[in-house]
Parts: C-alpha cells; sequence; structure tokens
C-alpha cells in the first residue's frame, strides 16, 4: 500500500470541522490552516487546498463547509475524519466513492473500547476501495514544513527523523520538548488500533525516503512479526537506524512450561533477538531513544571505534572515559604527532593522554587547538568534548569552536556542556549547529556508542 | 491445547534425520536390561530416567551420574527405579537411558513457537543453572549463519570459542554453529514441534554432542 498521498498530501478535507474551539475537528483544521494550535516558527500552513466537512454549517473558519466530501468538485487525496466513531462508516463510504486514496481516522471508540465490529467494519472499507487507512484512534500525522494533520499541540523543527508511536499522547509530549530542544522530525505518525496500516509500512516506507535518517519507533507489541523482521531488514539494507523504545515488557503471569527454552524464550527475549537480527537497536525510555536519534539524526557514524575525550574537567572526563568502556567505545590512543602538537598549549605534566584535559582555566582557542590536533589523526574516529562552568569559560564562544571543528573533520563530535541556566545558551548554539550535547558525559557516551 | 512431550526413540528418530549428532544412548526397560547394555558402552556411565511426563530430572533424582562400577550401576537404576515411581510416572510409559559420560563444556540449544514471531532459537550457557544465570541468545527462524555467530559472540559462552579458550577447556564454533542451523531446519520443517531443549550439549575442541534432548508437540 503506497503512503504517498497520506505522507505527501496536496489536498486534505476534514470531515468533523468544527467552530467550537476545544473540538479536535477544530484542532486539526486550525493546524491545518495556520500550522498549528500553538506558535511555533515552524509552523507553516498547509501550502494544498484544505476543504472542511460539516453537514451542520456552511463556513468554518472563514471556509466553505461542504455537507460531504461528495460535493467537493476538485480531487481530495487525503480525508481527515474526526466525526463521532458511529458515523465514520458512512464519511469513509463517501470517501471511497469520491476516490479518496488516504485517510486519517482520528475518531475514537473502535476496538480500543471493545467495539471490534465497527473497527472491522471501517477495515473493510478501506482495504476494498484501496484506501491507506491511519488509525482509527490516532492523534493524526504530521510531517513539519509540509502538514499538520493531527491535533497534536504545535510542530517541532523539520528534519530527519521518523517517529513512529502506537501512542499518541506521547507523541504529543514529544513535540513540546523537541521545540525546546530544537529536535528535528521527518515526520511523526500517530499508529493508533492500526486496522489498516501498521509499524511496518511505516518503516518499510521512511527506509525508502530519502529525506529520513533515523526511524524512532514506540511499540507495545507487533502483530506479525515476520513482516516487522522484514521491515527491520529492509530498513537496515537501506542504510536506515532503527530505534525502538518497547512498553509492555513485564512478564505476563507466567505460565507453567515444560521446557527451559519456554521459560528463557519469553516475549520480550524473543522481541530482543528478533530487533537484533533485524539491524535496530533497543533503548529503554523515551529520553534515551531521542537522545541516540538526536545523536544518529545530528552526527555521521564514525569510520573507526576510537574515541577522544577532550575536557575541562578531569571528573567529567574519568566519567566519560568510564561510560566509554562500559559501552564499547574505544578510547584512542594518542599518536606521538598529535601530543607534540597538543604540548605547547597544554598545562605543564599534563596526562600526555586521552582523555585530553584542557584543565578549568581553558579559553576557546585551547578547546579549538586541541580538537585540531585530535581530530586531525587520522586514527581517531569522532570526539566527545566536555565542558564545565569556571569563571572564565566562554560557552557561547567554545560551542562556536566545537560546531567549526566537527564541520571541518567530517567525524562525529558530541558535547557534555554540562549546567543549567547559564549554560543553556551555549546548547541552543550547539543545536543549532546539529551538534547533539548531553547534560551528562555518561549520557554522551551512551550516544557515542549508536555511532560506532 | 496440550504440549506433549516426545518419547526416547522418536526423539533419536528427529535427531537422525536432521543430521543432530547426539551422546550414544541405549534405551532399557529394565536394571537388567541397563546391566547387559552397559557393556556397550565405556565407563563411567551415566544413568537417567527418559519418557512420556519425565520433567525436571534433577529435582526428582531422575539422573544418576559418575557412574564407575557395575554395582554403582545396578544400584542407581534400583534408586532411579524407585524415585521416577514415587514421581507418579506409570509403568511401561518410561525407561532408563544409558550413556557414557562425556567430558567438555555445557551449553544449551534450544527452540520455541513464539506467537508473534514465529518459531526461534536459543543458545546460551547449558547445564541446570541456565534459569539461573540466563546467559542466552534468541533469533527468529531460519536462522542465517551470521545470525548463528551473533548469537554466540552475545553470550558469556563464547569465551570458550575463542583461540585461547576459558580456563584451559575451548568448544568448536564452527560445529555449534552447525547445531543452531540443523536446530533451525528441524523446527522449520517439523511444524508440530513446539519447543525444544538440547540441555546439554557438551562440546570440546573436537566434538559437540546433544546429550539431552527434550521435544515437546502441540498435542490434539
Amino acid at each position: 500500500m503506497n503512503l504517498r498521498f497520506l505522507l505527501e498530501p496536496e489536498s486534505i478535507a476534514v470531515a468533523g470541522a468544527s467552530d467550537e474551539k476545544d473540538s479536535v475537528g477544530h484542532g486539526i483544521l486550525a493546524s491545518l490552516l495556520k500550522g498549528s494550535v500553538f506558535p511555533s516558527k515552524y509552523a507553516k500552513p498547509f501550502s494544498g487546498r484544505v476543504f472542511a466537512i460539516n453537514p451542520h454549517h456552511k463556513k468554518i473558519m472563514g471556509l466553505k463547509c461542504f455537507p460531504s466530501v461528495l460535493q467537493v468538485k476538485e480531487k481530495i487525496d487525503l480525508a481527515v475524519i474526526a466525526v463521532p466513531a458511529p458515523v465514520v462508516p458512512k464519511v469513509l463510504r463517501e470517501c471511497a466513492a469520491k476516490k479518496i486514496p488516504a485517510a486519517v481516522v482520528i475518531s475514537a471508540g473502535f476496538g480500543e473500547t471493545g467495539n471490534k465490529a465497527l473497527e472491522s467494519e471501517v477495515k473493510q472499507i478501506a482495504l476494498q476501495n484501496g484506501i491507506a487507512l491511519l488509525g482509527p484512534n490516532t492523534i493524526g500525522v504530521m510531517v513539519p514544513g509540509a502538514f499538520n494533520a493531527s491535533f497534536a499541540l504545535s510542530v517541532p523543527k523539520p528534519g530527519n527523523v521518523a517517529f513512529v508511536s502506537q501512542s499518541g499522547a506521547l507523541a504529543d509530549s514529544v513535540i513540546d520538548w523537541a521545540l525546546e530542544e530544537l529536535f528535528p522530525f521527518r515526520a511523526i505518525v500517530g499508529l493508533g488500533n492500526e486496522a489498516v496500516l501498521d509499524e511496518s509500512i511505516f518503516i518499510r516506507h521512511f527506509a525508502s525516503d530519502a529525506k529520513t535518517k533515523v526511524i524512532a519507533l514506540y511499540l507495545e507489541g507487533v502483530k506479525d512479526g515476520q513482516r516487522f523482521l522484514d521491515a527491520l531488514r529492509f530498513a537496515e539494507a537501506k542504510g536506515k537506524s532503527v530505534i525502538v523504545l518497547k512498553g509492555g515488557v513485564g512478564a505476563k503471569g507466567s505460565k507453567a512450561v515444560a521446557t527451559h527454552t519456554a521459560s528463557l524464550a519469553g516475549d520480550d527475549a524473543v522481541f530482543t533477538g528478533a530487533l537484533k537480527q533485524g539491524g535496530a537497536k533497543r533503548v529503554f525510555s523515551l529520553e534515551e531513544l531521542f537522545e541516540v536519534s538526536k545523536a544518529l539524526s545530528m552526527q555521521p557514524r564514525a569510520k573507526k571505534n576510537s574515541i577522544a575525550i577532550i575536557t575541562n574537567g578531569g571528573g567529567a572526563g574519568v566519567l566519560c572515559a568510564d561510560a566509554c568502556e562500559k559501552q564499547g567505545v574505544k578510547l584512542a590512543e594518542l599518536s606521538g604527532k598529535t601530543l607534540a602538537k597538543l604540548e605547547p598549549f597544554m598545562h605543564k605534566g599534563w596526562s600526555r593522554c586521552n582523555p585530553v584535559d584542557l584543565v578549568g582555566d581553558a579559553l576557546p582557542e585551547r578547546y579549538a587547538k586541541a580538537l585540531d590536533a585530535v581530530l586531525s589523526q587520522e586514527s581517531v574516529g569522532g570526539a566527545i568534548v566536555i565542558q564545565t562552568l569556571q569563571t572564565m569559560t566562554k560557552p557561547g564562544e567554545d560551542a562556536l569552536v566545537v560546531a567549526k571543528a566537527a564541520r571541518k573533520f567530517g567525524k562525529p563530535v558530541l558535547c557534555a556542556f554540562m549546567g543549567g541556566l547559564y549554560t543553556r545558551d551555549s546548547i541552543r548554539i550547539l543545536h543549532e549547529h546539529s551538534i547533539p550535547n548531553y547534560p551528562d558525559p555518561v549520557k554522551a557516551a551512551k550516544a557515542m556508542s549508536f555511532l560506532i | 491445547m496440550l504440549s506433549m512431550l516426545l518419547g526416547f526413540e522418536e526423539t533419536e528418530r528427529l535427531l537422525r534425520k536432521h543430521g543432530i549428532a547426539s551422546a550414544k544412548s541405549h534405551y532399557c526397560r529394565t536394571p537388567d536390561e541397563v546391566m547387559q547394555k552397559s557393556a556397550l558402552l565405556p565407563k563411567p556411565w551415566v544413568l537417567k530416567v527418559a519418557g512420556e511426563g519425565v520433567f525436571h530430572k534433577t529435582e526428582k533424582k531422575l539422573i544418576a551420574l559418575d557412574l564407575h562400577e557395575f554395582e554403582q550401576l545396578y544400584k542407581a537404576a534400583r534408586r532411579l527405579e524407585k524415585n521416577a515411581l514415587e514421581a507418579g510416572l506409570k509403568n511401561k510409559k518410561w525407561g532408563f537411558v544409558l550413556q557414557s559420560e562425556l567430558k567438555g563444556t555445557e551449553f544449551i540449544v534450544g527452540g520455541k513457537t513464539d506467537a508473534v514471531f514465529g518459531k526461534t532459537v536459543l543458545f546460551g550457557s547449558g547445564g541446570v543453572t541456565v534459569e539461573l544465570f540466563k546467559d542466552v541468545s534468541i533469533r527468529i527462524c531460519p536462522l542465517a549463519r551470521k545470525d548463528a555467530l551473533e548469537m554466540i559472540a552475545e553470550t558469556k559462552a563464547s569465551a570458550y570459542f575463542t583461540s585461547e579458550g576459558f580456563r584451559g577447556r575451548k568448544a568448536d564454533k564452527a560445529k555449534i554453529v552447525e547445531l543452531l542451523l540443523q536446530t533451525s531446519r528441524l523446527l522449520e520443517k517439523e511444524s508440530g514441534v513446539e519447543s525444544l531443549d538440547f540441555n546439554p550439549v557438551i562440546a570440546d575442541a573436537q566434538n559437540t554432542r546433544v546429550v539431552d534432548a527434550k521435544i515437546t508437540v502441540e498435542g490434539k
């Protein structure tokens, strides 16, 4: 099934468009017309035609309102349906008659509330008419920079991470955070009940999408394991990173089993094996999902597992080195040539090894020279740059220095600019230059392990 | 749906059919038969109870190890017979399996039908502590050679497959890979097989043999 009309529509109809400010139908129409309900500098009005559909209104938000999609003369690519659940089949049949190729059913009240018959009716209509149907019971879909057919509060920066979630509310909360962090998304998809379109078809779609680099998934369950595994393998072959956060991993009432294998190979253990087989990586919290995605999205992969740590604080460097070892990130051995380059501006008696401790009084120039010396060593695959705040530290300039070095060498550089109030601006500069920052060097080490 | 444990002969037949190397075993009905067959196998021996409904051999004392003398073997057979009856095993539905005790490192190779992913294969550190240490790795069937190699690499048991081995013990990686691939094929071809345990699989630098096989099939 082709997702083109769902993810790249040229015209969209909103069935259940509404004037009532707090209704879902209103939120979706506003999101399409303005870009988002809560202001965001990345929110853009949908550039194609938008049609409001509601038999009880003549006009909504200045738009002419049609009683049904059948009265619209122009072609419609995507129907967003936010009408009461019992009316959904009727509206969907009208969409079929109008030959609309894609639909998002926002409405709830289907399988999730036990109304399986209604859901199967919707599924049948979609399948018989070849409608790429997302949902029901979904927050919707958004492609930042293109359109927002969801009732999510706002729109994040456009980027290369496709986030596909079995929980809509999770997707929603991620957006607000992403705005703060300048975290970029290619698309955000709430899968809802997956009556027709499931995670596997989206994995395949984004795997083939040139603008996607990372596919981040929040999953609670997979219906067809082999199909899912095939989709993961397809994404791996296409060179995409797939990161999976799985909810609902607790062992369900373990029944007595005849073999050791049956007891050892529980649902979660099998899922873990399948991810490994499909080349996908597993994470265990939402924070980790995005910390890792951030690194994969913003930075290149390291050509060598040989990382340098540059720090202005000894303790932070030690913590980072420990975490690297635990995560399988190897610390680069610095060559004689590199050490000779470092020598002139380092403190006397410095350790002459990696982590490179620039000491607390390091100014941006020392960071710049150290980065240059270390990253120009061919066998160094990338760097983690740590900054602790001292009276003489210049966080903003340090951030620019790091960004410049990362650009020059094309090797992955991750930062751990540690701090809060007085570090915030420099972190923003880093993120604006696509250098991921982590508040803790241990987290930077973990993120680096996904780049090697 | 109940699962049924395959009997000794049927289990052996499946292993042979799929080319899986197992420890030479003799099935005996009585302690006297155990004594007769013992002449066919070098000592020390291992004697265990096998048959329908025989689970948890260690807990139920249905296995005797390290038997060097005929007298020891006979006593063990009588003791196991008594324990089997106490464990509620019905007459005629069980028997003794006599083997020579093999030296080497214990691994587990297993299989299970998962509700979402279908047939799966498991590899890990074997023996009686499998469920304690859970040093295992799982993949979905069909297994590729690459999958088998990754499974081994993921476990702590991988130390035995390095060139230096672990504390003087080594196992043959190619043979375990072969066993994993054979197990994957068995699970795929024998659609009725629900789960299986090859535990222990005993391996050294030369040989890799399934010493104890338990196969369950879907009941009617």
